[in-house]
């Protein structure tokens, strides 16, 4: 390697590591410190606050609404909640700054570290986001106690300085007045989106580690449970005939889901349907089998390529078919499902080798008509 | 007394059982588009006799590249909530394969329209992916009627016909294989989180014959938030018992779930009765599971699961009878948000004649800004025969770009019982728009 191409792969590395290594102050996240205790202390109603809530729309006295006309640029900017000019606020359930001046005159309130975490990127008031359709105006309407009959804890409590309001817990709704809207899965009265929520969150539905096993029974208990977070097409990522691409190929970022055929369930296909066969057949059917071992010309007949051991046709073998086909019948019908008349009746017939395959009293009960196997000897008369 | 029952029967259906305002759900549209390109060879088992080794003798690589192309879309709530569409359709092309083989391929894998005619009775059309009716589920192409009351009550009716999943080069499509019509009903009461239950009835044909008539039965019940209980078994009429489950759970602390399970299954008896392999005897299988889930923290999860196994010809002789038994072990980290995470699965499986070691570790997490990388190792070991091990080592990146786009490329290096080495590749280049967020 040159001197000048020395140079300019050292010039190269530094520029890629200086790319890697370049940091990006984190942003100052500002919060709004406040205290519902100390306000509701001394005897601040929550609705001279969260005007927008209050069912008649019309504010306490001697509270500005909100909304009022301004009369003067001064108060006009005082109104308007900052970082949001020109624009709606963030949470319209919140006070805007001009609503808590009105109240905190006093010099030392003036300052911005006195509300505000960090200042120098002032922000409002977060939305919260908990993703519900909910009208305050039509709950508070029904209730004398409004707020703190939801959010709230009782006011003679000595913990009322140390109070904020909590979310009500969903309980609180499908065990009173919306316990039909539950019953009849209608979730998406209330949320405007389940799929937001954590799944360790989702109180009525759990996924813990092992869920695949039992995903099945779950689901065909409640399916329509199970659609309230997934997309009905949800199922069908994996449930389909589809491409030759797996499942978890699909979704690789997703590592700790698990799935059927993960981490190369081809090349263990073999092992793993000797172990479980029912496993297969519940999803794929024989043909299924048949088809891709017919196309990769696995089985199909005990010609030349035929996978099985020497003795496979010997009745005295112990490595022949019939102990097998005792352990492990679909296994056979992962390649002779399509043929198995022409393969197995020739010799399984009465007069031919294997002999009668009827065990002693093997017709009583059984219907030739409706057993397929029947019908390749015992034609149906017209 | 029929009175009375219709009665009861036309209360439960009587469309004012929920107002009219049910109607009012909101229009919730998800799309999602997937473009993949795939590369991972095919083998094909062809006698070469001239080939110098004996792997080329046999086994012989067909190479290609398929180009797949998926579009999925859920819609609910159209038309003032009273429609819902649902649609999941793929197509493929692969100009790499001969001529003479399948160039191209495509199907609907789900589409269907569900419309609410009569809050709360809605009916739907099209194929469909039903969990119920046959253990693995049932595609059909055909026709529906669902209600599902205040109460709690579901009631579901359907008729159509099964389709069945035929392989091709470059995917497996699906086709109208042996079963003709289905059709069946069930019947199920919900309070969700606390009671599930359902029981229903189907019945299959194909080739003249009344295949299937299988009966379904499942409960799941959680009591206190404590007591956790699954029970569900599949009957068929004609056969008998396909196969039976039940598992009690109870939460001893919020950290640890231990469980209780049997399991029984007849294999043998899921083959529907115009395959002539189903009159062979097969063997039978029992298990038993002890197991116990522990929350170690709100992010940390791990399972340990312990099962005898023990299989039987139905009537047979006494050494027919083997035992075996299976193992496994799961440790989870996913926290919330999804910063990073984080599995390890060990499963040990022993059946006497056929004993399986399978492990897989994988990763998740952000390596640079939007980028995230996601190791993994999976492993299978297959202790009666070697040369079946199955290693694989696989890559991942995925780059979101925009607000809806994404694209992963995943890089697979295994070694299987057929190819000691290979190199598999995948570019997925993804499209999400949901209306209800971001």
């Amino acid at each position: 390697m040159t001197y000048r191409m020395r140079r300019l792969a050292m010039a190269l590395s530094v520029a890629l590591l200086a790319g890697c290594t370049q940091h990006t102050p984190p942003r100052a996240h500002d919060t709004i410190k406040f205290s519902h205790g100390t306000h509701l202390r001394q005897g601040t109603q929550c609705t001279h606050c969260h005007a927008v809530i209050r069912p008649s729309g019309v504010l306490a006295p001697g509270i500005a609404p909100a909304d009022a006309t301004p009369q003067t640029a001064d108060e006009a900017l005082a109104a308007m909640p900052l970082r949001v000019q020109g624009g709606a606020p963030k949470n319209p359930k919140m006070p805007t700054e001009a609503q808590c001046r009105q109240c905190h005159t006093k010099p030392e309130e003036q300052r911005c570290g006195f509300c505000h975490t960090h200042p120098e990127a002032a922000d409002t008031f977060a939305s919260e986001g908990h993703g519900l359709h909910f009208d305050h105006q039509a709950h508070s309407g029904r209730h004398a106690d409004v707020c703190m009959r939801c959010h709230g804890v009782d006011l003679s409590q000595s913990s009322v300085s140390s109070f904020e309001p909590r979310i009500p817990p969903m309980r609180s709704c499908t065990q009173t007045c919306h316990a039909e809207d539950l019953s009849a899965l209608h979730c998406s009265r209330c949320h405007t989106d389940l799929h937001r929520y954590p799944k360790p969150d989702m109180r009525v539905v759990r996924h813990p580690p092992g869920f695949l096993h039992q995903h099945g029974a779950r689901a065909r208990a409640s399916d329509g449970l199970c659609s309230q977070c997934h997309e009905p097409t949800f199922c069908s990522d994996c449930h389909t005939a589809s491409p030759n691409v797996s499942a978890d190929l699909l979704a690789p970022m997703d590592v700790t889901r698990q799935f059927i055929h993960s981490a190369d369930f081809r090349a263990r296909h073999p092992s793993e349907a000797r172990l479980d066969q029912a496993t297969c057949l519940r999803c794929h059917g024989p043909s299924f089998c048949d088809g891709c071992h017919r196309e990769t010309g696995v089985g199909g007949g005990v010609g030349q390529s035929s996978p099985h051991p020497p003795g496979w046709l010997d009745p005295l073998s112990p490595r022949g078919h019939a102990r097998e086909a005792r352990r492990n019948i679909l296994t056979c019908a992962a390649c002779h499902e399509s043929d198995a008349e022409r393969l197995c009746v020739p010799c399984h017939r009465v007069g031919s080798i294997a002999g009668n395959p009827h065990p002693a009293g093997f017709g009583v009960g059984i219907d030739p008509n409706q057993r397929g196997v029947c019908r390749v000897c015992h034609t149906r008369s017209p | 007394m029929c009175a009375a029952l219709c009665g009861v029967l036309l209360t439960w259906l009587a469309p004012s059982a929920v107002s009219a305002d049910a109607f009012d759900q909101p229009e919730h549209v998800v799309v999602r588009h997937d473009t993949i390109l795939n590369y991972a060879p095919r083998y094909e088992l062809r006698i070469d006799d001239a080939a110098a080794s004996s792997a080329a003798r046999f086994w012989h690589r067909v190479q290609q590249l398929p180009l797949y192309d998926r579009v999925t879309l859920d819609a609910d709530g159209l038309a003032h909530g009273a429609l819902d569409v649902h649609i999941m359709a793929w197509g493929a092309g692969d100009l790499t394969l001969p001529a003479d083989r399948q160039l191209a391929s495509g199907d609907f894998a789900v589409a269907y329209a569900r419309a609410k005619v009569l809050e709360p009775i809605s009916v739907w059309g099209g194929r469909r992916f039903l969990t119920w009716g046959l253990p693995g589920g049932l595609h059909l192409d055909g026709i529906g009627i669902e209600q599902r009351s205040a109460m709690g009550l579901h009631f579901e009716a359907i008729a159509g016909r099964p389709v069945g999943s035929v392989f091709t080069p470059i995917g497996a499509h699906s086709e109208y294989v042996e079963p003709t019509v289905a059709y069946g009903a069930r019947l199920g009461y919900e309070r969700p989180g606390q009671l599930a239950a359902g029981v229903s009835f189907l019945e299959r044909w194909g080739h003249g014959i009344a295949t299937n008539r299988t009966v379904m039965a499942t409960v799941a019940y959680r009591s206190s938030d404590r007591l956790d209980m699954l029970a569900t078994s599949t009957f068929d009429m004609g056969a008998g018992l396909e196969e039976a489950r039940a598992q009690v759970a109870y939460l001893v602390s919020d950290a640890i779930e231990p469980d209780l399970g049997i399991v029984h299954a007849d294999p043998q008896k899921l083959l529907p009765s115009w395959s002539i392999l189903s009159m062979f005897a097969a063997d039978v299988y029992d298990e038993g599971v002890l197991g116990v889930t522990m929350r170690l923290s709100r992010a940390v999860s791990t399972r340990l699961e312990l099962a005898g196994r023990r299989a039987y010809l139905p009537g047979g002789q006494h050494d027919d009878v083997h035992f075996g038994h299976r193992a496994d072990a799961i440790l989870r980290y996913v926290p919330v948000p999804k910063e990073a995470e984080f599995i390890v699965e060990l499963s040990r499986r022993d059946e006497a004649t056929t004993t399986l070691d399978v492990g897989r570790v994988g990763a998740s997490f952000r390596a640079y800004r939007r980028l995230r990388i996601a190791p993994e190792v999976g492993a299978a070991i297959d202790e009666n025969a070697q040369k079946r091990t199955a290693l694989l080592v696989r890559g991942s990146a995925e780059l979101p770009f925009g607000s809806r786009w994404s694209s992963v490329l995943t890089v697979d290096l295994a070694r299987t019982p057929v190819a000691l080495a290979e190199v598999r590749s995948m570019l997925r280049v993804s499209y999400r728009f949901d209306s209800g967020g971001p």
